[in-house]
């Protein structure tokens, strides 16, 4: 569900607002009307996307408009409430780290909206972070992370962050280490660093050779991996609720030999039958997925409970609980 | 008895590329052809006009367009191209001049229209609300 178009940021990497303009924010009611509509039609997770989720409806100095007998003004948390409403999963894409997004986390703990919080940090280090001219970048962020983890324990952080950005130390990026150290983001993505026609940082001095950038983006990874195996490797012996995707057709061939089901599956014979889909969080194709054993009597859109067998990297492996 | 054959509704594909963003652009695009009366074509083979959603952000994401364009050529041949790299017509006519129209990010009218004129509805007594006529 995209609630925007544009963004009025002017990131020195980002040509985005060249290419789509400024905030152009549509309004409360006829995003959750489509909304509405999407999950009278089966619809069970709803992604909330735009450009800046957290700046929607500045432009339109925050409206309200009439939905269901009440004023929504066209703001995050609103939006995000009344969303949370309507029964579906509702996951926040693209969020910056503004202070108001602090009211959204209440929003977590009543299970109106997923504790899952896609922020795209780009980088922990001041001075580069002011030259990337990011938006909410005084923000205390290792801070409110504590503090939001304190009201939503299970709160799923993904982020993403730029390495090798022109004039990053190796001091920059020993602090952008141990601040992810700190952290304990959930999910990371990194890019390295590239200049892209028409970009403002690219005329920035000391640009960062591309082995450097290549080692930083491996340093990076590597931690990384390790905070999210440890993380998941938590989850192991709990019981989860998972959103199916899809279901096998018939056994995964080894696996079915180790249980002795040689024959086509029957559909009341589920054992053998695996599946896959995503906890509360694991967005679609960017997070990991959880995948099921015994799992023949499930269809995609099922949300069931899950417990937590085993895990690796980025996924978990469980049973239907 | 005299039976009475629909005309087939021409056929559309899509390859969508890039971000989230995109991928709504895309379904919106959809949704727009289908309301019109065309329908979607899972392979290049079936498909009347093939409209390639670009994404135009990182110069690699950009060249991933282009491999995506020469490709729809080269499989169909009638080949539509919006999206974010749409502002760069240039350098697409330059590689692709067979390309038949080039629309940008959001401009999903100019999109429709540049499908409607590569790949026309049949006109049908049975289904146009106004005659071929006006």
């Amino acid at each position: 569900m995209k609630i925007s178009e544009g963004c009025n940021h002017r990131c020195s990497f980002c040509i985005i607002p060249s290419i789509r303009g400024d905030l152009v924010s549509r309004r409360p009611d006829a995003i959750l009307r489509e909304a509405e509509k999407l999950i009278e039609a089966g619809t069970k997770e709803l992604l909330v996307i735009s450009q800046d989720t957290s700046a929607y409806g500045v432009d339109i100095r925050h409206q309200p408009r009439m939905w269901k007998g009440e004023e929504v003004r066209a703001h995050m948390t609103d939006l995000s409430r009344e969303l949370g409403k309507l029964g579906a999963w509702v996951r926040l894409h693209y969020v910056y780290p503004y202070p108001h997004v602090d009211q959204v986390i209440p929003l977590m703990a009543e299970g109106l909206v997923l504790p899952y919080l896609d922020i795209p940090f780009q980088h922990a280090s001041p001075k580069v972070l002011r030259s990337m001219k990011r938006p909410a970048n005084e923000a205390k962020v290792l801070e409110r992370l504590r503090s939001w983890r304190l009201i939503v324990p299970d709160m799923a952080v993904r982020s993403s962050f730029v390495v090798g950005f022109p004039g990053e130390t190796e001091e920059d990026f020993q602090y952008l280490l141990t601040w992810l150290e700190e952290a304990q983001l959930d999910r990371v993505g990194a890019f390295k660093f590239e200049p892209v026609s028409g970009a403002a940082a690219n005329t920035l001095p000391d640009p960062v050779p591309e082995e450097v950038k290549q080692e930083r983006y491996d340093r990076v990874m590597e931690i990384s991996a390790r905070i999210s195996a440890e993380k998941l490797a938590a989850k192991v012996g709990k019981t989860i609720e998972v959103l199916i995707d899809r279901v096998d057709e018939v056994p995964p061939p080894e696996e079915g030999a180790d249980r002795g089901h040689f024959d086509a599956p029957h559909p009341q014979h589920h054992h053998g039958i695996g599946a896959t889909g995503r906890s509360k969080a694991d967005a679609p194709e960017i997070d990991g997925e959880v995948h099921l054993r015994d799992a023949g009597h499930l269809s995609p859109g099922d949300i069931v409970s899950v417990k937590v067998e085993d895990s690796d990297e980025h996924d978990l492996f469980g049973v239907p609980a | 008895m005299e039976t009475t054959t629909l005309p087939r509704p021409p056929r559309v594909g899509l390859v969508s590329l890039g971000c989230p963003k995109a991928l709504v652009d895309s379904e919106r695009i959809i949704t727009k052809l289908r309301a019109d009366g065309y329908q979607m074509s899972p392979d290049y083979a079936g498909a009347d006009v093939v409209l390639v959603n670009t994404c135009g952000f990182l110069d690699s994401a950009k060249e991933e367009s282009l491999e995506a364009i020469g490709e729809a050529i080269a499989e169909n041949g009638r080949v539509v191209v919006t999206g974010c790299m749409g502002n760069e017509a240039d350098v697409i006519r330059k590689r692709f001049p067979d390309v038949l129209a080039i629309t940008g990010p959001q401009q999903y009218e100019e999109v429709v229209s540049a499908v409607h004129e590569a790949a026309p509805p049949a006109p049908s007594p049975y289904l146009d609300l106004v005659p071929e006529a006006g």
